[in-house]
């Protein structure tokens, strides 16, 4: 779709996000994933759309009060996204049957499939790169066992092999998959 | 907050930051406030992003209530950033299962180590006999742990299709489960971590080892996805390594099957069905009693010909009758049975009924009668019925008022024009083409009579021979449909499918073209 601003007006934009054009990309970039995940929380199917569509509406719409205001730029794209959001909800929804588009989804499934196998490479690579403390305490973390008596036994016994609390482990497993997730994602795009 | 203190935020925000995840957090302001702390607090959306894994966490192992769990498969999992996530427990979870290891490195390098330690040290003849053992085993424990994988995904398959099967037709070495035909599967239904098990199982069971009980495993898996052209394509390797397979067979046949249903394309619609069929009686030739062909087939055989249908049914009841695939097949006998008896048993009973309908101008009654009764090769259908006995009765004006009558109703309620072109033709041209009509009728009706004797040979001679009379007759329309339907039926049924398939996409042209009747199928 034409975008209705002009790339000085774009360029006018980032430098309000950020003097440093650089970091101002890397700005954009975040508003953008941010938008995103909260559109997705909102339940929109949507959601990278919308983003797009905040964004650009947010370059416009800056133009006039770039000089005078006062606060974060994130929370004026927001403002924007909220407005984006009321229009999508009361846009008329295609039914499931419009959606569904065979030669597409075809393709689609067919890209999936090797993405699938690519991901499952990636994962053991990057799984068998990680230090080995973080290795042992992701693989135990989600070791299985059955029962409540059993569940407690291991949390007892994880506390014991990584001297913490099984709180404390939780959060260390959250940053290993965390870890895994960038390793992962960096290894497909590189595949 | 530091970076570091997920886990010491109260009760209450944890239990808020879940509503909002799961989309259940209604209040418009606890909704913005979570937001903007999201857009401008970095640690913010670290703690949000941990929420995300502990929902996921519960998910697994089953800790949400039924309305989270509904929340979480149809709402948290829209963002594929949480998708992605999902993913990256369940291949955790799959690999902490398949490595219940000690130490980094999992079963086979610690073999490996074991076999590398031994050869490092000077080799007494014991051991080097123990090594030849250790690597054999190696291999077999490897084919049994892949043909686990095959085991473990075809039970995660039929552990998700349990209460609902995910196509019409019957797949190789499924069990049964009904199929709800009016709305498809009811994905809710669906034990969505099962569903990635058998996802991850069968992906990596062929491509590991991807012999051809792999592959079909595989396409196994995207058949159950509807995922029909990424099915074939792991099917035909599957072929190629086990010809003659019927499980393979069979499995290939419910592709073309299942395509055919969802194709919109008539002529393309005939040829799937037609291969389906092909490929079913292949499978049934290497085994006869193969079950899931010999459902497939009746199936298969439903769409055009509900009179071998039955056959094919009886077939199937006769290796069968304990099976929920048995019930089916017996309703789907009975029905047949049922939709039999409701129609008429002969062309005249139709006529007489129809004429009948005609006198007090009922057209609801009329419509049905003729909606309910097309089949050609028992003389069932009225244009045609009511066009023999306006020749054969030398012109009697209530057939062809009559047809004009039919020709009218159906133009109006389903757009087709054939019975009334059928009338004009016959009002405008009977006295001058009677006799060239009246043979070709005849033609037509020693044809029929050859066919249903199973004489198709014979019975093509005699459409040939109508056609050329019909067209002789400025017939156009019943010598490019009727009779050549007729011609395409014959060559169906002597084998000759592939020149039955281009006269009847001719038949299917000419009604498009005409733009008035589609070819009914």
């Amino acid at each position: 779709m034409a975008k209705n601003f002009s790339p000085e007006e774009f360029e006018r934009f980032l430098f309000w996000l950020d003097k440093d054009r650089e970091k101002a990309g890397q700005k954009y970039e975040e508003i953008r994933f941010s938008l995103e995940r909260i559109f997705y929380s909102r339940g929109c199917e949507t959601a990278e759309e919308l983003a797009s569509e905040t964004l650009d509406r947010a370059v416009t719409a800056c133009q006039k009060i770039i000089d005078n205001y006062e606060g974060d730029s994130k929370i004026f794209c927001y403002g924007i996204a909220k407005n984006v959001f009321l229009e999508y909800m009361r846009k008329p929804k295609l039914t499931s049957l419009d959606k569904i588009d065979v030669q597409n989804n075809t393709a689609n499934d067919s890209e999936e499939k090797e993405i699938i196998e690519i991901k499952y490479i990636c994962f053991q690579k990057c799984l068998k790169e990680l230090p080995l403390d973080q290795y042992e305490l992701i693989t135990k973390y989600h070791s299985e066992s059955s029962g409540v008596k059993e569940k407690k036994e291991r949390k007892r016994e994880l506390e014991r092999i990584f001297n913490i609390s099984y709180e404390s482990l939780r959060v260390r497993a959250h940053r290993v998959r965390k870890n895994l997730h960038e390793c992962i994602e960096k290894c497909m795009k590189n595949f | 907050m530091g970076k570091k203190d997920f886990m010491a935020n109260s009760t209450e925000e944890n239990s808020e930051l879940k509503a909002y995840l799961l989309g259940t957090l209604k209040k418009p302001i606890e909704l913005e406030s979570i937001e903007e702390r999201f857009l401008l607090d970095k640690d913010y959306q670290d703690q949000l992003s941990f929420q995300e894994d502990m929902l996921i966490e519960e998910y697994i192992r089953g800790l949400l209530s039924e309305s989270e769990k509904e929340s979480f498969e149809t709402h948290f999992l829209i963002d594929p950033e949480r998708r992605k996530k999902l993913d990256i427990f369940l291949l955790l979870e799959k690999y902490v299962k398949e490595n219940p290891i000690e130490n980094k490195g999992g079963f086979f390098q610690k073999i490996l180590k074991d076999i590398l330690r031994i050869f490092s040290k000077p080799v007494p003849a014991t051991v080097a006999v123990l090594i030849a053992i250790i690597i054999p085993a190696i291999i077999i424990i490897s084919y049994y742990r892949n043909d686990s994988d095959t085991q473990a995904a075809l039970a995660e398959l039929n552990k998700i299709y349990v209460s609902e099967r995910p196509l019409e037709s019957y797949i190789s070495d499924f069990k049964y489960a009904e199929f709800e035909k009016s709305r498809g599967i009811d994905e809710s239904k669906i034990d969505k971590v099962a569903e990635k098990r058998a996802e991850m199982l069968s992906f990596k069971a062929a491509s590991e080892n991807p012999t051809s009980e792999n592959k079909h495993l595989l396409a196994q898996y995207y058949l159950t996805k509807r995922q029909f052209d990424d099915a074939l394509e792991q099917l035909k390797e599957a072929q190629k390594l086990s010809p003659g397979d019927p499980k393979i067979l069979n499995d290939l046949g419910v592709v073309y099957f299942e395509k055919s249903k969802i194709t919109a394309d008539n002529t393309e619609k005939l040829e799937l069905t037609a291969q389906s069929i092909e490929v079913f009686e292949e499978a049934l030739k290497s085994k006869p009693d193969f079950l899931p062909a010999l459902f497939n087939k009746a199936l298969a055989v439903e769409t055009y010909l509900p009179n071998e249908a039955e056959k094919a049914w009886q077939k199937y009841l006769e290796f069968d009758n304990s099976s929920g695939w048995s019930v089916e097949a017996e309703e789907k006998l009975n029905d047949l049975k049922n939709s039999r008896s409701q129609t008429f048993s002969n062309g005249n009973q139709l006529e007489s009924a129809f004429l009948d309908v005609y006198d007090q101008k009922d057209e609801n009654k009329a419509f049905k009668i003729v909606s309910e009764n097309r089949e050609l090769i028992t003389g069932k259908y009225l244009p045609l019925k009511l066009t023999d006995s306006f020749i054969n009765e030398r012109g009697s004006s209530k057939k062809l008022d009559s047809l004009e009558f039919l020709g009218e109703i159906e133009q109006k309620r389903i757009n087709d024009r054939f019975a009334s072109d059928l009338a004009d033709y016959y009002k405008n041209n009977y006295e001058s083409s009677y006799e060239l009509l009246k043979s070709a009728k005849s033609y037509i009706k020693t044809g029929i009579d050859l066919c249903l004797k199973d004489d198709y040979k014979n019975a093509l001679g005699q459409f040939g021979k109508a056609e050329k009379l019909f067209l002789e007759a400025g017939n156009e329309i019943e010598a490019k449909t009727v009779n050549l339907h007729f011609i395409a039926y014959c060559l169906f049924n002597l084998n000759q499918r592939k020149h039955a398939y281009q006269l009847f996409k001719e038949v299917d042209d000419y009604c498009k073209k005409k733009t008035s009747f589609g070819f009914k199928q």
